[in-house]
């Protein structure tokens, strides 16, 4: 069964987009496209419709095959949490800590304020050279020390679905190089994924199969 | 002419659209504040009482001085002018009832709604709101319910501060440093205060609170295109909820002493 189903989707332009004109696109558990867009606001505009975050003007959005009602705020939530976002907006919360961004998701769900980091969590930090900077706020840490801790948060949640834009935006090489990796284990393992690599080279790192956005007009090959 | 009835129209039609929105927004904090979910309770409770610190704590230093000068020089102004048995009606009847929630409110404005609205605004522009949704969190369980609450319960509190402080500590300053005829004062406002007083400063922090908490979180979100519209939402939503409260206060006054 498709994990997400977009059907006679539609949606206006956003930016210097040319929107997306009508279209149907499902993503199944094994998935790994690559999205080429001749505008990147037209790729943005897909991956945010993907993640529930841009309301269809026309159509209808399945997440394992319910159909997500975009008044229901609760119902969205849930499945908003098992999507695992990593566009080039995708932000942490600028007056807490990384910690805190990272202990957030844990805060609320299981209603305490008594945990700590899990190693697997940490393990990635360090990874990543954030370790030492976790009780600082995002604004005090270096733009791709923020970026990490994003990338460290969404990889971490138990997403069901992977979206990603531009890997290598605002990460040193040694980072990207990483986290293409976790990316690649994920894809591995099965976890549907889209990914879109805007200008850069690396377009071909986890595809199987093509989306095509030209003129606003969508199609997988 | 034409042009000018279409301007009156539209400036109609969103101000009414505003007001509608600002309703949806008070009905669905207040819906989550009935319901209060057990997911996330501690972590809204933190929020809260985070909240009641910058709101009300921080600005005991702003209230508790402005609270006595006015005090010392209304208390000093109404012995000057008014027969003695007076004194306690007019101080309750001014210093308690109007000046007082409507001085704080003006003070909570400054401070609180003003950052709430900057707050808010930021984090819709920069996308904290969808990265908070995206980890499955109600921003209604961790920002806007904290807030109705904290400045709320901040506002009773700072209303109550500075009655007693303009009341006792005007009382002592003019005592302190004239020779107004000042007997009986505390008597008389003793006897000056009604049921119906403390009800009306009660409701008049309530709908304070409420009203200052919903415009400001509003007005930054909807802040939607860049950060330099922060500033001018955070100017209107001040003077926005500046209207509100004299509208308020004047409204509670015709309900209740007219």
């Amino acid at each position: 069964m498709a994990l997400i189903e977009l059907r006679n989707y539609a949606h206006r332009p956003t930016g210097r987009g040319k929107g997306l004109e009508t279209f149907s696109f499902t993503l199944a558990p094994g998935d790994a496209y690559s999205l080429h867009a001749d505008r990147i606001d037209d790729a943005h505009l897909f991956l945010r419709a993907l993640a529930t975050l841009e309301p269809p003007e026309a159509g209808s959005y399945r997440f394992n095959g319910e159909e997500l009602n975009f008044t229901k705020r609760r119902r969205l939530l849930a499945v908003r949490r098992k999507i695992g976002y990593l566009g080039v907006d995708a932000a942490l919360i600028g007056n807490r800590t990384l910690r805190s961004n990272l202990l957030l998701g844990r805060y609320y769900h299981e209603n305490r304020l008594d945990l700590s980091l899990g190693e697997d969590v940490l393990a990635l930090c360090r990874l990543f050279g954030i370790e030492d900077k976790l009780d600082l706020r995002p604004a005090q840490v270096a733009p791709e020390d923020a970026r990490a801790a994003v990338i460290v948060r969404e990889m971490t949640k138990g997403a069901e679905v992977f979206l990603i834009e531009q890997a290598f935006v605002a990460l040193p090489r040694q980072a990207a190089e990483l986290y293409i990796g976790m990316i690649r284990e994920k894809v591995d393992a099965g976890v549907p994924c889209v990914y879109y690599a805007g200008l850069t080279q690396y377009d071909r790192l986890f595809k199987k199969r093509d989306i095509y956005i030209r003129d606003g007009v969508l199609s997988v090959v | 002419m034409r042009d000018y009835a279409g301007y009156l129209g539209r400036q109609t039609v969103d101000r009414l659209n505003r007001y509608a929105d600002q309703s949806a927004l008070f009905y669905r904090i207040l819906r989550q504040i009935v319901v209060n979910p057990r997911t996330g309770r501690r972590l809204r409770l933190r929020i809260v009482v985070e909240q009641i610190y910058f709101t009300a704590v921080e600005a005991l230093w702003i209230v508790i001085p402005i609270s006595l000068l006015l005090g010392s020089m209304m208390i000093l102004q109404f012995a000057g002018i008014a027969a003695q048995h007076d004194l306690g009606k007019i101080t309750v009847a001014l210093l308690i009832r109007e000046f007082g929630p409507l001085v704080t409110a003006l003070v909570v404005i400054l401070r609180s709604a003003t950052a709430v609205t900057i707050e808010t605004g930021y984090m819709t522009v920069l996308r904290e709101i969808e990265a908070l949704e995206l980890q499955g969190v109600d921003p209604l369980d961790v920002l806007f319910v904290p807030r109705m609450i904290g400045i709320t319960v901040s506002l009773v509190c700072l209303i109550t501060i500075f009655c007693i402080v303009s009341v006792l500590g005007g009382y002592a300053i003019a005592w302190a440093l004239t020779t107004l005829p000042l007997q009986n004062f505390l008597a008389q406002i003793g006897k000056a205060i009604e049921p119906l007083d403390i009800v009306a400063v009660g409701l008049k922090a309530l709908f304070f609170g409420a009203g200052i908490t919903v415009i400001s979180l509003h007005y930054g979100l909807s802040v939607r295109r860049g950060i330099t519209e922060v500033p001018v939402a955070t100017s209107r939503g001040a003077v926005a909820c500046l209207f509100y409260c004299v509208a308020v206060n004047f409204a509670l006054f015709a309900a209740f002493f007219l």
